[in-house]
């Protein structure tokens, strides 16, 4: 059955007059006005750009047709002027970001057709080397990424960026409107509005999101909604072109000079397949608007923009016959990641951690401390997240005073996961090193698309020209009462993340032992702090047991005792290492067994040379972590030494597979207990026997 | 038990300690008089250390380390005599501990204490009083040593167990590395192994014949014999434990023999033999998946009831998880029974710290197997089949099969019946086997056994 926008409109009769007579009127009454604009020799740039546009989406749709484009592409034919009339506004610092209807976004942002269509074809002349392919291009200054809304954050990310630049520079983001239906949106829009962010949202509206008529995707008024967080609206159309050239002027200027954002609907109307093969629109709706094709008109109008189509259409023909001798990317230049490689390093050089420069302030006092000099030393970092602003000085009171000595740069932000990291990470790929604070480490979860398809995948994605240094610190860790959602371990979700460094602290010893280069990396870092280890103080090993730390760029802990030869290995990080080492006399008194516990901060990547060291001495492991073991840091470096063929046996501790729950009695049988380490222990002695 | 100290002379004015520069000889070993153990230097000169005593040089110190002078450095005990090890083993350091008033190898610390106020000198040579495991202290208490044994460290049953069974039954914990690791060092670097003393180096040719047997495919020391003993009926009481079984049987005599092929009570390790003073026989128990090999004490001494009461006293215990580290880890030799099911074949696997097990298994529901899994370097197949067949003979001499009755030769001593004339068809009844308290052997009708 053919779904158009007359049968989904007569499907609601309220809501018909709201959308037939947008998209129709537009452009019936646009269409003279088409005309006008494309008549005017100053414009002649522009109506250039959309044939070339449409030359070039209309080999690549015949390229896809002819299956000589390997994935897929969505072409934006009858949109094309969207992208067309952008250029003209673009300054040198002004940034685009787009989705997955990009090309034309693209070409008349950067001009750069040639790029894009080596892209899509796959060879390493492409704009990141045929890599992302249609949806995942880049280049100066312009940004597109395959998730719907997931770039918006970045965007207004990189348009706090721009206004605090001399140079300034504004940022420009395309979205569908069946995009509204995601709430990364709305956090956005909150955003560009209380930090007033240079920020121009154009929501294509092309009345359809892939199958879905408006109708069933979007409720109410578009307009209305920015207009709930006090952002100017416009509206506008690919039809009524001077209009649509005044409109998009008048929100660009607003916020190059007055630092403010504008959510402009661009009603439109795609008159190819969503992607190909997948139309079930009303064939009569579609050549309804195909015989009022602003571009077609200029080809049947013009001879001029006849001949220029045709010029184009042989330039484009001839450089995709080139495309066959280009040269492909190598495996080896794509694979390699930014984090930090253990592997080649030699044996681990101990020294005792109470050798080096301690502290007698209690842990969160000294990570306070410890980002102040970041802020200190590095003026590009930023540091932002939920209540962090003084007085208050956030949850847990890490960024105490960092507002008041850095007030540009330490924000306190809305309830946004997502959107904060989001920003963060916009504010990375500008260079700035950025500190996001996740309240409560269960909410990182709001933000996983941020870590997963941005912040993980840019450096490959785009070909290895997009640093995103972001620090996504969280409190992690149980025994508080907190309850469920306040109180998980979730390193087994966050260990898996590509090209992403999972750090987890400890107060074994001091943050700045601890994080030495740890922060300094190119890539995004998850920075886990744990809600016990805030209050303590940094660990006195008992009398006879001595902590050390190895020479890795990012260090593991040992805690040994002295004179007594290790049985067994333990390994745990964050606030069970504490727990475990609080309670070491306790656990070798019980369990008739000398350990070593081996501390690492890295949990991804895992340094395994100080692991192996420890293993292949004692031959046997116990792995000891806050969350269930099933897929955990536990499993993963059973698994890595299994690998590496060293003979040992293991078991592994975790908490139980439910939520954490608040009352102490639950709350202890859920996380792992002294009892249940000495119970693996005593289990791995008797298999021994 | 008092040795010798060696203590550092001062050489120069100016210095207070002097730096090791080579150790010679490593703790545990023993040495002639005036061996060269240390180098030592210090600011003005290299300085020979060397034993002033024939015996046995204890220390714990590592290139490296720096020594005071005036204080004992080392010491050398007494030579070991092999009638009384105790004497070397009671003084050596327990777990790589040094010697209480033994050098400092590293400056004083400051720590901080846990309340942040007091700053307290912790002397990282002063010996850290020695800390015992729960099982530790219940374990020296029932091997009836003292915890002044242990002078610093951190004690568990396996540190108790090298010390309690001299130094040289060869447990499986009997490597004692010395876990004190100089700052910075690599741990490997910084381990040592003492030596527990009494060891026979492996002669010239049963070296090569090693190093051809690690080479060979698969790799293996392992080899085994086995014998079919044949069926073999015991009068046992109603219910006892070993029912059809002659686990007893074969614990009892294999024991004795111990004494006749000492090889075979003994094991192997870096090169030289050890050979147990002691006849420790292990019992494999497994009834749940938790094989345990229990050691019955001077198995070689116990008479046939005690030893059948030790072992289901053994079973018993087990069941209750009552068995402690030093009764499962002190067998000489082990023997597994798996004649609770049919099977032609058993290759039982040589326990670490021994070099010897014997495995029994049954084809028929009285007809007997005998393996014995050995390792090559130790002994070898002559003298293993050597001791096994002579260990079957005496086995089956408990109970002759029906149809060797009539020339077994076997009498009563006491009333002089023999074997045939003493079993009474379809009762099954036999000759019972007695052994004396200076070892001799000679048998018994049942009818002199009840007192008829
Ligand atoms: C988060 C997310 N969900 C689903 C998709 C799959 N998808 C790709 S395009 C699309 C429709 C988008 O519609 P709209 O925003 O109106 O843009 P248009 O295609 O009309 O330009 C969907 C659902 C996606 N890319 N991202
Ligand atoms: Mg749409």
């Amino acid at each position: 059955m053919a779904v158009s926008l007359i049968e989904a409109i007569s499907d609601r009769p309220a809501t018909d007059g709201g959308l037939i007579s947008t998209a129709r009127i537009a452009a019936q009454h646009g269409f003279d006005a088409a005309l006008r604009f494309i008549e005017e020799p100053k414009n002649r740039a522009e109506v250039e750009c959309a044939l070339r546009i449409r030359v070039v989406e209309n080999a690549l749709y015949d390229l896809f047709g002819r299956g000589k484009l390997h994935g897929t592409i969505h072409t934006c034919i009858g949109q094309e002027f969207s992208g067309a009339i952008l250029g003209k506004y673009l300054r040198q610092h002004d940034y685009v970001t787009s989705n997955h209807r990009c090309h034309g976004h693209f070409i008349g942002a950067t001009g750069n057709w040639r790029g894009l269509v080596d892209e899509l074809l796959g060879n390493q002349h492409g704009v990141c080397a045929g890599i992302g392919s249609s949806q995942h291009l880049w280049a100066d200054n312009f940004m597109s990424n395959g998730q719907q809304g997931g770039l918006l954050p970045v965007a207004a990310g990189i348009a706090l960026d721009r206004k605090t630049r001399v140079e300034g520079g504004v940022v420009i983001s395309f979205i569908g409107e069946g995009t509204l239906g995601e709430g990364i949106v709305y956090e956005t829009l909150n955003l560009d509005a209380l930090w007033d962010l240079p920020h121009v949202i154009v929501c294509e509206n092309n009345f359809y999101s892939q199958s879905t008529a408006q109708a069933f995707s979007v409720a109410g008024t578009i307009a209305e909604r920015a207009a709930g967080f006090g952002v100017a609206s416009a509206s506008a159309n690919t039809w009524d072109l001077p209009a649509f050239d005044r409109t998009l002027k008048t929100a660009i200027d607003r916020a190059r000079s007055d630092r403010q954002p504008t959510f402009l609907v661009l009603t439109t109307y795609r008159l190819n397949p969503h992607s190909k093969g997948d139309d079930q629109r009303d064939r009569k709706e579609v050549e309804w608007f195909a015989a009022r094709d602003p571009a077609k008109l200029a080809i049947d109008s013009f001879a001029h923009f006849a001949a220029k189509s045709r010029e184009f259409e042989e330039e484009v023909a001839d450089y995709v016959a080139l495309a066959a001798d280009k040269p492909l990317l190598s495996p080896t230049h794509y694979f390699p990641d930014q984090r930090p490689r253990f592997e080649a390093r030699a044996p681990s050089v101990w020294t005792a951690v109470d050798s080096l420069p301690g502290s007698d302030l209690r842990h969160v006092q000294q990570l306070n401390i410890h980002y102040r000099d970041h802020l200190e030393t590095d003026p590009n970092a930023y540091f932002i997240g939920e209540d962090i602003a003084d007085p208050y000085g956030g949850a847990f009171k890490v960024a105490k005073g960092l507002s008041t000595a850095f007030p540009t740069r330490v924000r306190t932000t809305p309830i946004s996961e997502a959107a904060i990291v989001g920003i963060g990470i916009g504010l990375a790929t500008c260079g700035h090193r950025s500190f996001v604070e996740i309240m409560f480490g269960d909410f990182i979860t709001y933000a996983f698309d941020q870590i997963i398809n941005n912040a993980s995948k840019f450096f490959h994605m785009y070909n290895r020209r997009v640093d995103c240094p972001i620090v996504i610190r969280a409190a992690m860790g149980g025994r508080r009462g907190y309850g469920p959602t306040h109180s998980q371990s979730l390193e087994r979700f966050l260990i898996g993340i590509d090209n992403c460094c999972t750090l987890s602290l400890n107060s074994l010893a001091s943050p700045d032992l601890q994080l030495k280069r740890g922060l300094a990396l190119p890539g995004p870092v998850v920075l886990l702090e744990n809600k016990i280890d805030y209050a303590a103080k940094t660990y006195v090993a008992p009398c006879g047991v001595t902590v050390d730390v190895d020479d890795a760029a990012i260090p593991t802990l040992r805690v040994r005792f002295s004179n007594a030869t290790p049985t067994v290995t333990l390994i745990a990080y964050g606030g069970m290492a504490r727990f475990i080492a609080d309670r070491l006399i306790d656990i070798f008194e019980a369990s008739d067994v000398v350990f070593d516990l081996i501390v690492p901060i890295s949990l991804s990547p895992l340094n395994l040379a100080p692991i192996i060291e420890s293993v292949s001495a004692t031959g046997q492991l116990v792995t000891i972590e806050e969350g269930p073991a099933f897929g955990s840091v536990g499993a993963e470096i059973v698994a890595q030494l299994q690998e590496r063929d060293i003979g040992f046996r293991a078991r592994r501790v975790g908490g139980k597979e439910a939520p954490i729950p608040s009352p102490p009695h639950l709350e202890t049988a859920a996380l792992p207990s002294i009892q249940d380490i000495c119970d693996a222990l005593i289990a791995l002695g008797k298999a021994d026997a | 038990m008092s040795g010798t100290d060696i203590v550092l002379e001062r050489e120069t004015a100016n210095d207070e300690s002097a730096l090791i520069v080579a150790i010679h000889i490593l703790s545990g070993s023993a040495v002639e008089a005036d061996a060269l153990i240390f180098d030592i230097e210090n600011s003005k000169a290299t300085q020979e250390l060397r034993a002033p005593t024939a015996g046995v040089v204890v220390h714990d110190l590592q290139v490296g380390d720096v020594v005071k002078f005036g204080i004992p450095l080392a010491r050398i005990m007494p030579s070991n005599d092999h009638d009384d090890p105790d004497h070397v083993v009671h003084a050596l350091p327990v777990a790589g501990s040094p010697l209480r008033d033994s050098p400092i190898g590293e400056n004083a610390q400051i720590r901080f204490e846990d309340s942040g106020a007091k700053v307290t000198a912790i002397d990282k040579g002063a010996a850290v009083p020695a800390r015992f495991s729960k099982a530790a202290t219940a374990l020296i208490h029932e091997m009836k040593l003292s915890p002044e044994q242990f002078e610093t460290g951190f004690v568990t049953t396996r540190d108790v167990l090298v010390i309690g069974s001299g130094g040289r039954a060869v447990l499986p914990f009997a490597e004692v590395q010395s876990a004190t690791r100089r700052k910075g060092a690599q741990a490997s670097a910084s381990t040592k192994t003492l030596r527990p003393p009494g060891g026979v180096a492996v002669t010239g040719r049963k070296r090569a014949e090693i190093n051809a047997l690690g080479e060979g495919a698969g790799a293996t020391h392992l080899s085994v014999l086995g014998t079919t003993l044949g069926a073999i009926s015991m009068r046992r009481p109603k219910g006892d434990f070993l029912q059809d079984r002659i686990t007893d049987l074969v614990i009892y005599e294999a024991a004795r023999l111990m004494r006749k092929y000492p090889n075979l009570n003994a094991h192997y390790r870096d090169g030289e033999i050890f050979r147990y003073e002691a006849v420790h026989a292990g019992m494999a128990i497994d009834r749940g998946g938790n094989l345990v090999v229990y050691g019955i004490e001077h198995a070689d001494r116990l008479d046939f009831q005690d030893l059948g009461i030790g072992m289901s006293d053994a079973v018993a215990r087990y069941m209750n998880d009552e068995l402690s580290a030093w009764e499962m880890s002190r067998a000489t030799f082990t023997v597994t029974d798996l004649s609770g099911g049919v099977l032609d074949y058993v290759l039982p696997l040589v326990p670490r710290g021994q070099s010897c097990i014997l495995g029994i298994t049954r084809t028929e529901p009285a007809n007997f197997r005998l393996f014995a899994g050995f390792d090559h370097r130790v002994t070898e197949g002559f003298e293993v089949s050597a001791f096994l067949n002579e260990l079957a003979g005496r086995v089956r001499s408990f109970s002759e099969r029906e149809d060797a009755l009539p020339d077994a030769g076997l009498c009563c001593g006491i009333c002089d019946r023999s074997l045939a004339e003493a079993t009474v068809k379809g009762r099954d009844k036999g000759m019972l086997k007695i052994v004396d308290f200076r070892g001799r052997e000679s048998l018994c009708c049942a009818s002199c056994w009840n007192g008829w």
